[in-house]
């Protein structure tokens, strides 16, 4: 695979999508069927938003600047919500998660292909929150209701409780120690398995479970504590 | 059996997803003990907790907005090669190989005893590649290689900065490698 990969790169794109690549997305569903499903017959060449991930670093590292910018599209969300658990802001979110994808774009090169692009990025992005919050700590931004959650079917006493309650939540996620906080957004809101998280925080899976568990204990504690 | 472990008490909540199969000692033990029921218990509440705060959505022209930051971001930035695969990676080793190959000859030019002396009249012979060469393959095969290069290639080549060559390498596969040792080897045993 490798080295049909690499042959890929120095002959272009469209032999890169001749070999038949197909990827999966975090959740191990295949993104990509069959090849020749996916041609635009106006110029003969691939569409990029059929592309699976792998065919799309592919092109970009052979040139196709555009690849990357569905790379963006396809994950940016996810990245966000990564960035936003772990810093408690829209604006701290938006800022990591830009950097993310910057980091990726000049580090793509060194992408191995050993794990889906996803948990790359993933790693990137726990990386750059974990480098932001020794500068700072996250703050919990109350939520707009308004803004953002559809409340259409909560009463207002239902609504004030539960947001009360999110925010006690989220200030007690901030106060865990760097992996513990990772390990639980990962599992928890990211739903990685614990093998997915071990790859993304470069550590074994027992360590993952302990850091989980250690998480919850201490997550308990602060949320009896306040 | 002792109480259970943290991964233990990790697989017991996601027994309860179904996601795995708890041991049937493990399971034994906590249909048995209150302490490990009630310390499940206790986890499984934080989890809740935790898996009641709601993601606040973004407004849906944030990601276009975003898209478009990222783009903005990165328009300066030239799309990076992969390291070693493309015909710029070969450049360098063949930049480097000439390096090596120069520095070769220079160093037999100056070591090289001094002959009888030149009768006057007699035409001496240029310093030129072709001549400091003769029949010498590997130095033939360098002038070749070298022939493919352009002038500014061959000055950055012959001026580089601190951590040209080193980051120049860095980048060669191992094919590579073997390739430019091979040619210095070469270059190296014809000195000698």
């Amino acid at each position: 695979m490798r080295a049909g990969a690499n042959a890929a790169v120095a002959a272009g794109w469209k032999s890169a999508w001749d070999l038949g690549m197909t990827g999966r997305d975090r959740t191990g569903s295949a993104v990509a069927g069959r090849t020749t499903d996916r041609v635009d017959p106006s110029d003969g060449m691939v569409s990029l938003e059929a592309a699976d991930d792998h065919a799309l670093v592919v092109a970009f590292l052979g040139g196709r600047r555009e690849a990357f910018d569905v790379i963006v599209e396809r994950h940016r969300r996810h990245v966000y919500q990564l960035c936003f658990r772990f810093m408690g802001s829209h604006e701290d979110a938006s800022d990591l998660a830009q950097d993310v994808f910057i980091r990726a774009f000049k580090g793509l090169r060194n992408f191995k292909n050993e794990s889906s692009l996803g948990t790359w990025l993933y790693r990137v992005a726990v990386n750059v929150c974990l480098n932001r919050r020794a500068l700072k700590r996250p703050e919990t931004e109350p939520l707009d209701p308004a803004e953002h959650v559809d409340t259409r079917l909560d009463s207002p006493l239902e609504h004030v409780l539960r947001e009360e309650k999110a925010l006690v939540v989220r200030d007690a996620i901030a106060r865990l120690p760097p992996k513990q906080r990772a390990t639980l957004v990962l599992r928890v809101y990211q739903e990685l398995s614990h093998e997915e998280i071990a790859d993304v925080l470069g550590s074994s899976v027992g360590a993952v479970k302990a850091n989980f568990f250690h998480a919850l204990g201490n997550l308990r504690r602060y949320l009896q504590s306040t | 059996m002792t109480h259970l472990t943290p991964d233990q008490f990790i697989d017991s909540i996601d027994a309860i997803d179904a996601k795995v199969d708890l041991s049937r000692a493990a399971s034994a033990h906590l249909a048995g003990c209150e302490v490990c029921q009630a310390e499940r218990a206790s986890l499984t509440e934080a989890l809740g907790d935790a898996r009641a705060v709601t993601m606040p959505e973004p407004s849906p022209l944030f990601w276009d907005h975003f898209s478009r930051r990222v783009a903005a971001a990165t328009s300066g930035e030239a799309v990076p090669v992969p390291a070693g695969r493309t015909s710029a990676g070969w450049r360098s080793v063949w930049a480097s190989a000439l390096v090596a190959g120069v520095v070769t000859v220079a160093f037999v030019v100056w070591r090289a005893p001094v002959g009888p002396a030149v009768p006057v009249g007699q035409p001496t012979v240029a310093a030129s590649g072709d001549a400091v060469a003769g029949d010498d393959h590997g130095l033939r095969g360098v002038a070749i290689l070298a022939s493919d290069l352009k002038a500014d290639e061959l000055q950055q080549v012959a001026r580089p900065s601190a951590d040209a060559t080193a980051a120049a390498i860095e980048d060669l596969t191992p094919a590579q490698r073997a390739e430019l040792v091979r040619l210095i080897k070469m270059q190296t045993s014809g000195a000698e």
